[in-house]
């Protein structure tokens, strides 16, 4: 039977507020090889939690930017950052490359040397316009020299609250200015915000017997569902959990809660920033040739596992949200909750939109037959890595196994029985065969990485 | 050496970190005035030495009033790294009525590089006027509609708003917030909270307080003189401080910066 516009749009926006599956034989986007090659808008946020959209199901704030954005593209849910740490993961996106294969496995390391940058690559594979605004954090916090980019404001290395509007003007007149007929653009938008909430945290870090803001009180989102501390957890999470601020100075749930509804607004300044640039972009004469990637770089712990911030492998922190929209090209108001997708499929994906060659390595792999025609991704893991102590991380369909450098203990949760990552089954005898499982399939990939002879192997 | 602070900033916490010289306040309700501030961040805590003041600088200027309009001239400067700098100004017509309601403006955002040169590329023009609830706005001869209902105004102008009759505001007064002249964030609130008392230059001043909250932002604090002059805006670890000459702050803090 055939299957109309209409149809297709009242089924996949259904499909957007109820979270349907991802129904991919709806699906038979023609391609045109005349076409010029699309200009690329990369929106990457800074710290944000995968469930912060409001078209995606979150009620305790509004995001009518991003909803934007998902409400014309394809939103995955099963989404990870190969590193829940700033600096990594950015080395990472921005090569393709896991961390450790990239020689960044903590903030302030320096990427080895010749290793192709998104910038580099578009600008010399593509002929791309490439410009670049915002963190960079690789190693420096911002810089005005990012391989292959132009940078026309970096920030002056302060908070998001602060640099976030220039980037947005920027951006805004870039859009205003530049001739469509020219070489089509990259540009990487990299906003500072939601990480605010770090500096929010080191201002709040003392539990309150009042709550200021009285107007606020009412507005304050409930505890999440898995706010308790998982029944087995290694002494090396533990200690990340008092190494930052919150829990380990005495906070009531009414401190917590606040702090989760201070997040939500910070993720609302951000989504505000995101929104200028659309409006922009549509007002402007390249709003029909330009494709729209929205990712984060890294999740936030937003009280769930009574955590703060990021730096471990629970899914708040190692989750992220990412959304590709390509109107008349990739469908529109899906949600993908089947494929397993990671940071690192973002360059090769970008490659592909582009039409031109990837570098001759990538951990990740494109994903257009599963945006364009809806073909599963046909992958078993994804992975995600932090130095040394704080753990590696390996999620399969069903589940997720974490181990650790210094500390024996392992982690495996079954992610569709206890999606809130709550029991910890390493030690149970009846998964043994399962976690046996997974350590051979970290092992193997361990083993299958390109870590260059000289990054120290840690692990 | 950095200390986190621990508490959330305000008016007391400033005095103590001794992080700000009082300014002289001359200025009347009604009279032209060039108030100037200068950005205080708390980014990682406080720094005893080189603390970081002066990271933006903001000249606002009220001048050619008139029966029921005056305007305003807007210089905002940003600092950035290895000599870029965000340069915005703007020229508006405000109503003499509670919000300084922007009836027209005309907005330049430009950026210099590292040479301090600007570049044309990432230069902005936007004009707009407000009009029975319309707000139209022009960028590029091209034009968009934000409609309105109920007051509104400016990041540019709520300082101007607190010169005139919300000082009287005793309760919460519901707005809509044009932030930069280019986003709409609408359901805003501003909330009378009480009176405080500092010494402000050997002299004991009634200083107002305001609370802001809204989607879309963290609460802001403003501490206002009873004549009408905005002391301090606070927005989280971020504060707008009145001050005599905060260009130097900002040259201090601009060639700190590049010498990183």
């Amino acid at each position: 039977m055939k299957t109309t516009r209409r149809d297709f749009i009242q089924k996949t926006t259904a499909g957007l507020a109820a979270g349907s599956l991802y129904a991919p034989q709806l699906f038979s986007i023609a391609t045109s090889k005349t076409r010029k090659k699309p200009n690329i808008l990369f929106i990457f946020t800074d710290q944000q939690h995968i469930d912060t959209i409001s078209a995606l199901g979150c009620s305790y704030l509004k995001t009518p930017g991003i909803d934007e954005i998902a409400e014309r593209g394809v939103s995955f849910t099963q989404s990870y950052c190969p590193s829940p740490v700033c600096g990594p993961c950015r080395a990472s996106v921005y090569t393709g490359r896991m961390p450790s294969e990239v020689g960044v496995t903590d903030n302030g390391e320096k990427p080895i040397d010749g290793i192709p940058f998104m910038g580099e690559w578009f600008r010399e594979k593509g002929g791309y316009e490439t410009i670049y605004m915002g963190k960079w954090h690789v190693p420096a916090y911002v810089s005005s020299r990012v391989p292959g980019f132009d940078v026309p404001f970096c920030g002056h290395g302060g908070p998001g609250a602060l640099s976030d509007s220039s980037y947005t003007f920027a951006a805004e007149a870039f859009f205003e200015n530049y001739s469509s007929g020219q070489n089509p653009f990259l540009m990487a938008i990299n906003y500072m915000q939601p990480h605010d909430i770090c500096e929010w945290l080191r201002f709040n870090r003392k539990g309150k017997r009042d709550l200021p803001f009285e107007p606020i009180h009412d507005q304050l989102p409930p505890l999440p569902d898995n706010f308790l501390i998982p029944n087995i957890e290694p002494e090396l999470v533990k200690l990340r959990r008092l190494e930052w601020e919150g829990v380990n100075t005495g906070w009531s749930d009414n401190d917590w809660r606040y702090y989760r509804w201070a997040y939500y607004r910070h993720v609302e300044m951000v989504d505000a920033e995101i929104k200028r640039v659309l409006d922009a972009l549509k007002a402007s004469a390249h709003r029909d040739n330009t494709v729209i990637i929205f990712s984060s770089d890294h999740g936030e712990g937003l009280g769930h596992h009574k955590m703060v911030r990021k730096a471990f492998h629970y899914d708040e922190a190692s989750k992220v949200p990412l959304i590709f929209s390509w109107p008349g090209r990739y469908p529109e108001a899906v949600v993908n909750h089947q494929d397993l997708v990671s940071g690192v499929d973002i360059f090769p994906t970008m490659c592909d939109i582009a039409g031109i060659a990837q570098p001759s390595h990538m951990s990740g792999r494109s994903l257009t037959p599963t945006l364009s025609d809806g073909e599963p991704l046909q992958r078993d893991f994804v992975t995600s890595e932090i130095e040394e102590n704080r753990g590696q991380m390996l999620r399969t369909r069903q589940f997720k196994y974490i181990t650790y450098y210094e500390d024996e203990a392992e982690q495996l949760f079954d992610m569709q029985d206890d999606p809130g990552e709550t029991q910890n089954l390493a030690t149970e005898p009846k998964y043994y065969s399962i976690l046996k499982q997974h350590r051979t399939l970290f092992r193997d990939w361990v083993n299958s990485l390109k870590i260059p002879s000289v990054v120290k192997h840690r692990w | 050496m950095r200390t986190i602070l621990d508490q959330p900033l305000d008016l007391r916490s400033l005095q103590s970190l001794e992080a700000w010289s009082a300014p002289h306040i001359d200025s009347k309700i009604n009279d032209p005035a060039t108030p100037r501030y200068y950005l205080w961040i708390a980014q990682h805590g406080y720094r005893e030495i080189d603390h970081e003041m002066g990271i933006f600088s903001y000249k606002r200027s009220r001048e050619n009033i008139e029966n029921s309009t005056f305007s305003l001239r807007i210089d905002l400067k940003r600092a950035g790294i290895a000599y870029h700098q965000h340069h915005i100004e703007a020229d508006i017509t405000c109503e003499r009525d509670l919000f300084s309601t922007p009836l027209d403006w005309e907005l330049k955002s430009a950026f210099s590089n590292t040479s301090d040169q600007r570049m044309p590329l990432y230069t902005l023009n936007k004009k707009g006027a407000y009009k029975n609830g319309i707000i139209n706005e022009t960028v590029s001869g091209r034009n968009r509609q934000y409609h309105v209902k109920g007051d509104w105004l400016s990041d540019y102008t709520l300082p101007a708003s607190f010169q005139g009759a919300l000082l009287k505001a005793s309760d919460s007064v519901p707005f809509h917030y044009f932030q930069e002249f280019s986003l709409l964030k609408k359901s805003q609130t501003l909330r009378y909270a009480g009176r405080e008392r500092i010494s402000l230059n050997g002299e004991t001043v009634g200083l107002l307080y305001f609370q802001h909250f809204g989607a879309g932002n963290l609460p802001y604090e403003y501490w206002i003189t009873e004549s009408g002059v905005l002391l301090f805006a606070v927005n989280a670890f971020n504060i707008w401080m009145l001050h005599d000459a905060p260009e130097a702050h900002y040259q201090n803090h601009l060639n700190r910066l590049n010498n990183r």
